[in-house]
């Protein structure tokens, strides 16, 4: 029988989504204390069957002074964000002036000169998410303080958003109807030895459920072509992937020159790595071992991955944990699954981030930011990595998919939102 | 100067003890196909250590011919120059000399000369020094030349001394390492050209930064 969980059926996007956030997204920086300003209302709000819903707030850096193909990355991301099967309802914050902000037109202003100015918001209604907006640099009357007018009226957008997303329930979903991230990041030698491979197991054991399950952090990649060309789905694929995989060692050789140390680190040296494709099969280990389970597709950032699957997608990121996350999550990873060795507390604005661990120090000390601990010591006494993977990792998840459990980066209020930026700005 | 295999471990850089896990002293091979393993505590040098295959339990034993510190890996089959070191299934790195069951597995930027003896040099650890210039395949590593030892061993060595020869390029200022493997070339042949465009647009944008720091305004 095909595994389901309970999940928001949203009617008007024909997705499931595990949580029923409201999303406070600011268009541009200039106006993250703003939307922060109509959040601290909301703070403590929770709704849902076991509390694990609420309004929450994306401050970013992105959406002013992109240039060219930057700016669609920035888009795309926000989109992606807004748009989020676990979203129910999104404000936007707007200062006007910003790319990405919508604002009304002056007189003598025609919509088609301002098409970008309106393509967040209509591309959100488009997709049929429960959109509104304020916006700052309104013709605001005299006698009206616009600064506080706009978080008066954002507040009362979300109250509106909040008292319908609180009477949805969670109905039965099909479990493939879900995608999953994996990452990892502050890892250790505990992280390639045990926690990737293990979540490996769990990833093949949920691609035979039917789920797409996306990996990224191309840097983080380079080294194991070998076992990624043997997974690929098929020739337009393998060529995707060798685009991608030349274009990184290509950056890579042209700065090694300003890299004072090459990969692998001389940390990584210390701690036994040896070479750059020992230290990212450790990493890479995380989509299995599992020659059955294929690369389908590799993405650009950001880019949405297709639903029930049953398969890998590979999305191109940097190595840096929070744009990492983002892209996934921006792609609709409805839960990321991410390994630490030294603990992080990771988290993503929209998607629960489950962190796991096989280091037993690190757990103790942390267990308030981590939420799994792969028992390897049992490996020593007759388990096998897989089951102790499947049966701690994947019940966890289930878990937190049904909102029976908050993740650790949940409880703690961890929205975090990096847009990979191209370091180019206007 | 002898060095006990206790403080030979302390010496390690302060990442090792970051990273401190108190496992079992065992050998893990995480793969049916792994030629070598890794060593999930400290260990000693001919003390018998059973080897855990992931998924099959214990598969045999190896008895270390040097201290294993933590994390590293150990040969546990006979390997000849210039094969394939195994490690999760794959290829992680090619012998650059034979080693022996037993013996730590880890990656090196110079051949040490047969006038030294491998295992003696590594207890004082793996970093023989720095290099004073560039460099290149095939180049004599020479104290005081190009080579300056920080390493207990050779830190007293006349000016001059050939201490070995480099098997992959060093930048100047790069750390010269012991060691047995090195890295295995790129799966992926690179497009030339492209690499080509990629520099220059970075040589590019160096020589404008340059430029422009200069300007007075």
């Amino acid at each position: 029988m095909a595994e389901a969980v309970q999940a928001y059926y949203r009617e008007s996007r024909k997705v499931f989504g595990v949580r029923n956030h409201v999303l406070i997204l600011p268009t541009t920086p200039c106006v993250n204390r703003l939307a922060e300003l109509v959040y601290e209302e909301f703070k403590g709000e929770r709704w849902g069957e076991h509390g694990e819903n609420r309004v929450v707030l994306a401050r970013h850096n992105a959406g002013c002074c992109h240039v060219g193909f930057d700016l669609d990355v920035a888009f795309e991301t926000l989109l992606g964000i807004a748009s989020h099967p676990n979203v129910y309802g999104v404000l936007l914050v707007s200062l006007g002036c910003g790319q990405l902000c919508k604002r009304p037109l002056g007189s003598g202003e025609s919509r088609l000169e301002n098409l970008l100015s309106f393509k967040l918001y209509e591309r959100l209604v488009k997709r049929g998410v429960e959109v509104r907006w304020v916006n700052l640099q309104e013709p605001w009357p005299e006698s009206v303080d616009g600064f506080e007018r706009v978080v008066e009226l954002g507040r009362k957008f979300v109250r509106g958003m909040l008292e319908s997303a609180s009477s949805l329930k969670r109905t039965d979903a099909p479990l493939k109807r879900v995608v999953i991230g994996v990452g990892n990041g502050a890892s250790d030698p505990t992280s390639g030895l045990f926690a990737n491979p293990a979540v490996g197991y769990v990833v093949e054991k949920l691609v035979r459920e039917g789920v797409s399950v996306v990996f990224c952090q191309t840097t983080e990649v380079l080294g194991s072509e070998g076992l990624l060309l043997s997974r690929v789905a098929d020739e337009t694929v393998a060529r995707k992937l060798k685009r991608l995989l030349e274009a990184a060692y290509a950056v890579k050789e042209a700065l090694s020159e300003y890299t004072l140390e090459t990969d692998p680190t001389p940390g990584n040296i210390a701690s036994g790595i040896s070479t750059l494709a020992e230290k990212s099969l450790g990493s890479v280990l995380k989509i299995g071992s599992d020659a059955n389970v294929k690369i389908l597709d590799v993405l650009p950032y950001a880019r949405q991955v297709p639903r029930g699957r049953g398969g890998l997608f590979l999305m191109d990121s940097p190595g840096e944990d929070i744009p990492a996350i983002t892209g996934m999550v921006a792609g609709g990873a409805h839960a990321v699954i991410f390994t630490t060795g030294l603990g992080t507390p990771a988290g993503s604005v929209v998607s629960p981030v489950l962190k796991v661990t096989a280091n037993r120090e690190t757990y103790a000390k942390l267990a308030s930011i981590i939420d799994v601990y792969i028992p390897v010591e049992e490996v020593f006494s007759g388990r096998s990595l897989r089951e102790l993977a499947v049966e701690t990792i994947y019940p966890a998840l289930l878990d937190v998919l049904s909102g029976e459990r908050l993740a650790k980066s949940e409880v703690n209020g961890q929205m975090d939102l990096d847009v990979r930026g191209y370091w180019l700005r206007a | 100067m002898r060095i006990s295999a206790s403080s030979w471990s302390e010496q390690l850089l302060p990442v090792a003890q970051l990273t401190h896990v108190a496992l079992p002293q065992v050998v893990y091979k995480a793969d049916a196909r792994d030629n070598v393993g890794t060593a999930l505590a400290p260990l000693a040098e001919g003390v018998e250590y059973p080897v855990y295959e992931e998924g099959r339990g214990i598969v045999g034993s190896v008895r270390p011919i040097v201290p294993i510190p933590q994390w590293h890996k150990v040969a546990l089959e006979k390997l000849e120059e210039g094969s394939e070191v195994r490690k999760f299934g794959h290829v992680i790195g090619i012998c650059a000399c034979n080693i022996d069951v037993g013996f730590v597995v880890h990656v090196t930027n110079v051949l040490l000369d047969p006038a030294f003896d491998l295992p003696k040099a590594l207890r004082g650890g793996f970093v023989l020094g720095t290099a004073t210039s560039r460099l290149e395949r095939g180049d004599f590593v020479r104290v005081g030349v190009n080579f300056r030892p920080t390493h207990p061993l050779f830190r007293q060595l006349p000016p001059r001394t050939k201490v070995g020869v480099a098997v992959a390029p060093v930048r100047e200022g790069g750390t010269l390492r012991l060691g047995n493997i090195v890295e295995p070339p790129p799966g992926v042949r690179l497009n030339e050209r492209y690499v080509r465009l990629v520099k220059d647009f970075y040589r590019f944008l160096r020589s404008s930064f340059i430029e422009f720091a200069r300007v007075q305004v």
